[in-house]
């Protein structure tokens, strides 16, 4: 295979319950095999670190043997291997990490140690020669929420605003179990709401401001989802009260609002933030990012606004290898230097390290 | 001519070492609880300067059992670095690599290492290092050591794990977790304990099917819940920050005199001995008090010695027995008598 188009890159993302591993050649995209231990926590109701641990460790093998079929490549063609090494799940982390410090040393070829929200964003650079611009983008998972100014995606990527409690993937799932959905609700949320009216019920939009006029960066950019939360649970708790057992109708005019108020807030955020840095490109990834009310107002929004907008497909915003390998390669390509063989997990790493020493 | 990379990370000891049939040509270790991935890694990069490195045709680690986190360390590294090398890995019960280095020994002799948690992973030898028992995890006082000598908080040696290779007694291919996943969800200080709703239900009906061979369905429980609070009282454990239910328990007891009876005490198999059960008693406990109930009475599977100890530790006396009372289990193997069960309450109740 010729090298002439950029390094040989296998990713590992083991970070929460979805083991991942894909293959890019430069930033052709070869492989992106997933293994998810979904199953086994939904009768949690949620993700159980030790049981993703273990499900990792019976996952990751095969997941690259069907990775290299898929790539048709051997593992001795690889040139490096990139692992997420943070933010995540400590035990899940660790095994991801190990398996690709086995990996690298067994081959005697480099490893990056990448973040795993810098991740989210290079991917959509595969199967693409554009230059890649400077962006905001907008990063929403079952973990995570934030508004990101990423200047080059390797090396500069600063926050401006988080979340300051749920995620609004958690939000999702929690106001999914309210519905009676099945975990994980966001999926299930998002279809039940396609049948559901979105201003039947005018849930609150919390639009969090700065706290003070003279620091007006400190909550302009932030998120906060436990208000609209409790809402939902309030009008559910008093709806449920008047008329006894919620109505399908009644259950996908809720999800519908619901869905409505974050993606809003999500989108007037990510908006405002591209026209408050001066740029013309708004990224959208995580998971969530597969919403699909999301990214039909997404579309709309940034037509209005003028911003060109780029969101990966829905297979590609979850969780998965590809992303990893499309960060390591490009990290390759900028000529950053790779991670020490004793590369050190950093589950509550910041977006700011997108490499790991 | 067997060249081996040897790892072991099931003790705060993290293990690398390369061994050349019977010589251990280069070793290194480093001790700290907590950091086998970095430990690793960086011996790794020593034993590349070896040499043999290159030539390693074997790689041999040890399986456990060990605290789960350093465990999967070595195991997920030995696995694709043999991968990479298209070589076998071979992995070892690491207990019997103590057992294996001990000085010959005069008797039969235990061999103990730290699990965390005040526990111990255990296993008991011949004198001639031939384990007896499968290791096992459990309080170093629940152990009857026989007055035998022990080896205790030892790391496994490299060269023992290579011979253990031969040895099938000693072979495993899968991690000696030992304990359930369990071991590490939450705290019972993290648990949330309060009134059921409806809300519930569907975490609820989970735990029973997992449960029970004759579980109640959606429509019981409703009905069930429709007599709170007047006839009923309800309850449920929750992890506190996931809001996940993971036990549940329910008290009938009308009021007016009559006696109070325990309808379901049911905790998520992957949460027992923690501790819930006894929580959940106590408030059943409670509101059959305030309901100034003069006893209460339960029914529990004759089978269900983990349930009935709890009970009687609380002072439920068995009063009788109800032939084939579950009758509607399937399969029909789960067909088993109640043991009846009564505490009396009022005055002299703790």
């Amino acid at each position: 295979m010729g090298k002439s188009s950029g390094p040989l890159v296998l990713g590992i993302e083991s970070s929460c319950d979805e083991t991942g591993v894909g293959i890019v050649l430069g930033r052709k995209l070869l492989a992106n095999e997933i293994a998810s231990s979904v199953a086994e926590h939904a009768r949690f109701g949620g993700v159980v670190p030790e049981v993703a641990a273990r499900a990792h460790v019976d996952a990751i093998l095969p997941a690259i043997e069907r990775a290299l079929a898929t790539a048709k490549v051997k593992l001795a063609d690889l040139d490096a291997i990139a692992v997420t090494a943070g933010p995540g799940l400590a035990g899940a982390l660790l095994v991801g990490a190990s398996a690709a410090n086995g990996l690298a040393a067994g081959l005697g070829i480099p490893l990056y140690g990448v973040n795993h929200l810098a991740a989210h964003v290079a991917v959509e650079y595969l199967d693409s020669d554009q230059v890649i611009p400077p962006t905001i983008a907008l990063l929403v998972s079952g973990g995570h929420t934030s508004i990101l100014k990423v200047d080059e995606v390797t090396d500069a990527i600063t926050v401006m605003g988080a979340t300051m409690d749920d995620a609004a993937g958690e939000a999702f799932d929690k106001i999914a179990r309210l519905l009676g959905l099945p975990f994980p609700g966001g999926p299930e949320l998002d279809r039940l709401a396609t049948t559901g009216n979105s201003t039947a019920i005018n849930f609150p939009r919390a639009m969090t401001l700065f706290t003070d006029e003279t620091d007006r960066s400190t909550k302009e950019f932030s998120f906060s989802f436990s208000g609209l939360k409790s809402a939902v649970a309030r009008h559910i708790e008093l709806a449920v009260k008047k008329d006894g057992p919620l109505s399908q109708s009644a259950r996908a005019d809720i999800a519908a609002s619901f869905q409505e108020a974050v993606v809003d807030v999500l989108l007037s955020k990510a908006v405002l933030a591209a026209k408050r840095e001066g740029l013309e490109h708004l990224l959208i990834a995580g998971g969530v990012a597969a919403n699909s009310r999301l990214r039909a107002l997404a579309t709309e929004r940034t037509n209005i606004a003028g911003l060109k907008l780029a969101i990966p497909s829905p297979g590609l915003c979850t969780d998965n290898g590809a992303m990893v390998a499309a960060l390591g390669s490009l990290a390759i390509q900028a000529g950053r230097p790779p991670s020490a063989a004793g590369l050190a997990v950093d589950p509550g790493a910041g977006v700011e390290q997108v490499l790991f020493a | 001519m067997k060249i081996s990379l040897v790892i072991d990370t099931s003790t705060p000891r993290t293990i690398a070492a390369i061994v050349e049939q019977d010589l251990v040509i280069w070793s290194g270790f480093h001790d700290g609880a907590t950091s086998h991935g970095e430990a690793l890694g960086a011996l790794i990069d020593e034993a590349k300067k070896e040499a043999k490195f290159r030539l390693i045709n074997q790689v041999v680690v040890g399986m456990g059992p060990g605290p789960f986190t350093g465990l999967r360390v070595g195991i997920a590294f030995a696995r694709t670095f043999a991968m990479a090398r298209e070589i076998p890995c071979v992995g070892v019960v690491s207990l019997d690599a103590i057992a294996g280095a001990a000085a010959e020994m005069a008797s039969d002799f235990y061999v103990i290492t730290d699990a965390r948690r005040k526990e111990i992973y255990w296993a008991k030898y011949q004198k001639n290092g031939e384990r007896i028992t499968e290791p096992a995890v459990a309080k170093r006082e629940e152990v009857d050591f026989e007055s035998l000598p022990v080896i205790e908080f030892g790391f496994p040696d490299p060269l023992a794990l290579v011979k253990l290779t031969t040895h099938s007694n000693s072979v495993r291919t899968q991690p000696l977790y030992l304990r359930k996943p369990d071991a590490v969800l939450p705290k019972l200080a993290e648990l949330k304990y309060r009134a059921m709703t409806n809300f519930d239900l569907g975490m609820v009906l989970e735990i029973e099917k997992q449960l029970f061979p004759d579980p109640w369905n959606l429509a019981q429980f409703k009905e069930e819940l429709a007599g709170v609070p007047k006839t009923r009282s309800y309850f449920v454990a929750e992890v506190a920050t996931t809001q996940k239910v993971v036990a549940f328990a329910g008290l009938f007891c009308p009021g007016g005199g009559a006696d109070a009876d325990i309808q379901t005490i049911s905790v998520n198999a992957q949460f027992q001995g923690n501790g819930i059960g006894q929580a959940l008693l106590d408030l059943l406990i409670n509101a059959a008090i305030e309901r100034s109930a003069p006893a209460i009475f339960l029914e529990v599977r004759a089978e269900n010695e983990q349930a009935r100890a709890l009970y009687a530790k609380n002072g439920f006396n068995q009063i009788s027995v109800r032939k084939n009372y579950y009758q509607n289990a399937q399969p029909r193997s789960k067909r088993s008598d109640a043991i009846i069960m009564q505490k009396l309450l009022g005055a002299a109740h703790g």
